[in-house]
């Protein structure tokens, strides 16, 4: 395909999205429920990318990414809340002397977030990053949970288990859809780069990679850090949305649900990551009517009540962890070549049978 | 004057119970050809990763060019300069053949990650250069048309070739090829045999070379190691080894311990004075 | 603090230690053969309470007891054979994410079937009973279940090592490949350890539950990660490791809330905490083997 067709398409279809996104934005199409929903899918397909970025790419058997999100959090959360607000909502203990009086603005706080995430992430990843996978798993999934049984007894700086409210809200579906096209993009970047192919190269063979001058250290701490960064930059857009946030929510459990979006969408691609985290949050949101009871001509169907959907839900994980272990996408990304092929294939099937036919 | 490029001096290498390579001595010269040989389990691969920094050395010391190797990460010794394949084929697997030799490029890479991600001016450069040197390299052992197919799908014969091809990348001045004929029939075993001597005139290589094809050892080699139970049983030049009473017990069982413990002082001994025989040339 | 009080918290946490243990010793039997954290033990452990209340309320205890453990056992066999069977050929991750999968189904399930609201468990009153030595006043379960461990590890340990089905577990936990080579029926064996662990979640379940009588579906996910954590601090994949691990890190915990109130609230972050230092001191355990990758 020429390289003019093909930026032809993607600005066609770039168009398309922004027209959309407006439409939506400005209230002509859908309504809250819906924009808040797809703000949310955005949100998550950021952390969701962080994720694969680690697992998927590099092959790091991280399950931090809840610990990093609620560090993304609350760093907006204590940051973004007007100071008139404050003494209200620290109303067991007062807020510590220093950060009550600091307001910033939203991406200062979101951003300073996402490098404390970074940060720790390097801290934490020194003596955890050369531990076998499933030792890595757990490591990481203990970090997490302390990250959030300390953000759990710090009144002071984080409120406790009470969580912080009043956090200025997510006023434009621009900045979700803004800030997960960049993040998206910049980990795209990574990966396409000569790092990103180190990253893939460890993930194969870690001790043939090191053999052939990769530094096993350096570049897993890279790959962990940036993960960590923008799971805390999804956290902050995430507390936004929410308006308050809580210990509580970021209960290692929350970590699941980007797993089961990387592999549902193809560990190896960023482009089924982003998909699967659409499918994924509207699907749950779908499924909600298996939470409520269900009459179909009068009868009422048994099984339909609260807590129904969630299983389903866990069924179809498990389905696709026993049976598609590639995902949508394996390892594939998109490119208007793929499609163009997926449909030639689709058209010269249909005219084969018609050949046969006469 | 030939300088000693790399040098194993009582080396020991001793997992829990298990002496795997006992109080081992090698010397390599610039520009040689030295081949390890030895029944299954003498040690040899081991020899390899001990040198290579998979394994630290229990005891004893290894230099390459004058520097110590000794608590080195791998990744330090490729920089340094040596590189290997690997006994069972470790390529990326699911990586294409061209991806794989690009990697083995990417640890003399100067532009930085941002350039790198935003493909500026310099790193676009870097990166025309090294994609090149590898279409080079798969051009030289004829890899070349299957630079975009996965590299598991490569037939065997071919997935050992790109590992060497993915081992030159790094630009080495030591390679050690750790069992490159395995699998192959003697027409195979000759090529790659030329293939070898070829290269090492090419790129200025020191080659330091594991092998069970005795006729690839003894035609392309000039000077032999003979491992036994981790420990040096005999070495010198082809024609000393194919007689040596020791070498042909090992492989077939007969002669005496005697001869086995001559044979190691004579290695260590001509090892020091390839030692002495240094330093007094510095003297001079 | 006084003496009393003292021994009042050290039997606490002993019997604490012995619940860890009991749950410990699955984690790290399935480990052991099949280099895999069972993430839904913990869960197992709750459907097994489930299992009791809803089998109490129906029959006497004793064919409750009955029911529920083998119930418990059918539960885990079926979800070795229908979950990780499939995938023993597959990457690590993809097992482990299986298991995380069974895991949230599981509480899931849970929820939908028994909703989410705390049910109490069954009163036992062998276990509850309030008994007075000396000064102390303590549950019987405390000196009960201790016993009961240690006799259990004793069972467990002369199975291991003096019986041919211990000797075939122990040759598939060296080396898999070669152990169904050699004629073992590698599906027996792992179906045998999956059905061990899960006799020693319903028994844990059982002592838990007097000791912790709320009933709710995530009441396994913290301590199932916990007795993980005390596997692998005593040595993943040794049984009186894991026995030795729940008895430290349940004495553990007990005594630093007990030294330090303060510190409450920090509780599970201990467990934690001692699994990032065991890892980066001695990853294999107190009680493990150092083991070498061949290259």
């Amino acid at each position: 395909m020429k390289k003019r067709t093909r930026i032809i398409l993607t600005v066609i279809l770039a168009a398309v999205f922004i027209v959309i996104l407006t439409l939506l934005d400005q209230g002509v199409l859908g309504d809250n429920y819906v924009r808040r929903v797809l703000n949310l899918a955005a949100i998550y397909s950021i952390v969701a990318v962080s994720m694969n970025l680690v697992n998927g790419f590099t092959g790091l058997f991280s399950l931090g990414q809840a610990g990093f999100m609620a560090i993304g959090a609350f760093t907006v959360a204590i940051f973004t809340v007007p100071l008139e607000y404050r003494e209200a909502i620290f109303y067991i203990s007062p807020q510590n002397p220093i950060l009550a009086q600091i307001e910033l603005p939203f991406f200062a706080a979101l951003l300073l977030g996402g490098f404390i995430a970074a940060g720790i992430a390097l801290l934490i990843g020194a003596p955890v990053l050369r531990l076998k996978s499933d030792y890595l798993a757990i490591a990481t999934l203990g970090f997490s949970e302390i990250i959030r049984i300390v953000f759990n007894n710090m009144q002071s700086i984080t409120n406790g288990a009470l969580g912080i409210k009043s956090i200025p809200g997510v006023k434009t579906m621009w900045l979700p859809f803004g800030v997960a096209a960049i993040s998206i993009a910049i980990m795209k970047l990574l990966i396409n780069s000569t790092y990103g192919l180190a990253f893939k190269a460890i993930k194969e063979d870690d001790i043939a990679a090191e053999a052939m001058g990769i530094s096993l250290f350096k570049h897993k701490q890279l790959s962990f850090a940036t993960g960590a960064f923008f799971a805390a930059i999804g956290g902050g857009l995430y507390a936004s949305l929410l308006t308050s946030v809580e210990p509580k929510s970021f209960y290692f459990t929350f970590t699941y649900t980007f797993l089961l979006i990387i592999v549902l969408g193809g560990m190896g691609s960023v482009t089924g990551t982003v998909i699967s985290s659409f499918l994924v949050t509207l699907g749950l949101e779908w499924l909600r009517f298996f939470d409520e009871p269900l009459t179909i001509g009068g009868v009422a169907i048994p099984l339909f009540r609260s807590g129904l959907r969630m299983v389903v839900f866990s069924i179809l994980l498990m389905t696709i962890v026993l049976f598609f272990r590639n995902g949508l996408m394996s390892n594939k990304e998109f490119s208007w070549e793929g499609i163009s092929g997926f449909f030639k294939r689709l058209f010269s099937r249909g005219k084969k049978e018609a050949g046969s036919n006469e | 004057m030939s300088e000693t490029v790399l040098q194993i001096q009582n080396a020991t290498m001793r997992f829990g119970g298990v002496l795997a390579v006992n109080d081992l001595s090698i010397d390599v010269q610039k520009g040689e050809l030295v081949a390890l040989i030895g029944p299954n389990g003498a040690g040899k691969t081991t020899a390899f990763n001990m040198i290579t920094g998979v394994y630290q050395p229990t005891e004893g010391m290894i230099f390459f060019k004058g520097e110590t190797l000794n608590g080195l990460r791998s990744d330090r010794i490729a920089k340094k300069g040596i590189a290997r394949t690997f006994q069972n084929i470790r390529l990326f697997r699911n990586l294409t053949v061209l991806e794989n030799v690009m990697i083995a490029t990417h640890l003399h890479v100067k532009s930085g990650i941002i350039s790198n991600m935003l493909m500026l001016p310099n790193a676009r450069k870097e990166d025309k250069e090294r994609r090149e040197k590898s279409r080079r390299l798969l051009d030289r052992t004829g890899l070349l048309q299957y630079q975009n197919d996965i590299s598991s799908s490569l037939p065997y014969g071919l997935q050992r070739r790109l590992e060497i091809a993915r081992a030159l990348a790094t630009d080495p001045t030591l390679l050690l090829l750790d069992e490159p004929a395995a699998g192959m029939n003697p027409t195979e075993t000759e090529d790659l045999g030329r293939f070898i001597q070829e290269i090492r005139e090419e790129f200025d290589l020191t080659v330091f070379l594991i092998e069970h094809h005795m006729q690839l050892v003894m035609d392309i080699s000039q000077k032999i190691y003979v491992l036994e139970y981790g420990r040096t049983i005999a070495c010198g030049a082809p024609e000393e080894i194919q007689s040596n009473p020791a070498v042909i017990k090992a492989y077939l069982g007969e002669s005496s311990d005697e001869d086995t413990q001559k044979e190691e002082a004579a290695c260590r001994g001509q090892a020091s004075s390839f030692r002495m025989k240094q330093s007094e040339m510095k003297e001079e | 603090m006084s003496f009393d009080t003292f021994l009042q918290h050290l039997t606490n946490g002993i019997s604490l230690g012995s619940l860890f243990a009991l749950i410990a010793i699955g984690y790290t039997m399935v480990y052991g053969i099949l280099r895999l954290i069972n993430f839904a033990h913990g869960d197992i452990v709750m459907m097994s309470s489930y299992f009791m209340i809803y089998f109490m309320s129906a029959m006497p205890w004793y064919a409750a007891i009955l029911l529920v453990i083998i119930s418990t056992v059918l539960l885990g066999v079926l979800i070795e054979r229908v979950a990780y069977k499939p995938l023993r050929e597959a990457s690590r991750m993809s097992i482990m994410i299986s298991a995380i999968g069974v895991s949230y189904l599981l509480e899931n399930l849970a929820n939908y079937i028994f909703t989410g609201v705390p049910k109490g468990y069954p009163d036992m009153p062998v276990l509850t009973k309030g008994l007075h030595i000396g000064s102390l006043s303590v549950q019987s379960a405390s000196i009960v279940i201790p016993i009961i461990t240690i006799l259990i590890l004793v069972l467990l340990i002369n199975l291991i090592n003096h019986t041919k089905t211990g000797m075939a577990m122990r040759a598939v936990a060296k080396d898999y490949e070669t152990a169904s080579l050699m004629g073992i029926q590698i599906n027996r064996v792992i179906a045998v350890t999956f059905a061990i662990g899960s006799l020693l979640a319903a028994i844990g379940s059982i002592f838990w539950g007097a000791r912790y009588p709320s009933v709710y579906p995530l009441m396994g996910v913290m301590p199932g990660l916990k007795c993980f954590i005390a596997a692998v601090l005593g040595g993943i994949g040794s049984i009186p490791g894991a026995v030795l691990g729940g008895f430290l890190l349940g004495m553990g915990e007990t005594m630093l809330v007990a030294f330090f109130p303060t510190l409450t609230g920090y509780r599970d972050a201990f467990a934690f905490i001692v699994l990032i230092i065991i890892l980066l001191v001695k990853p294999t355990g107190i009680l493990g083997e150092k083991t070498t990758d061949k290259v």
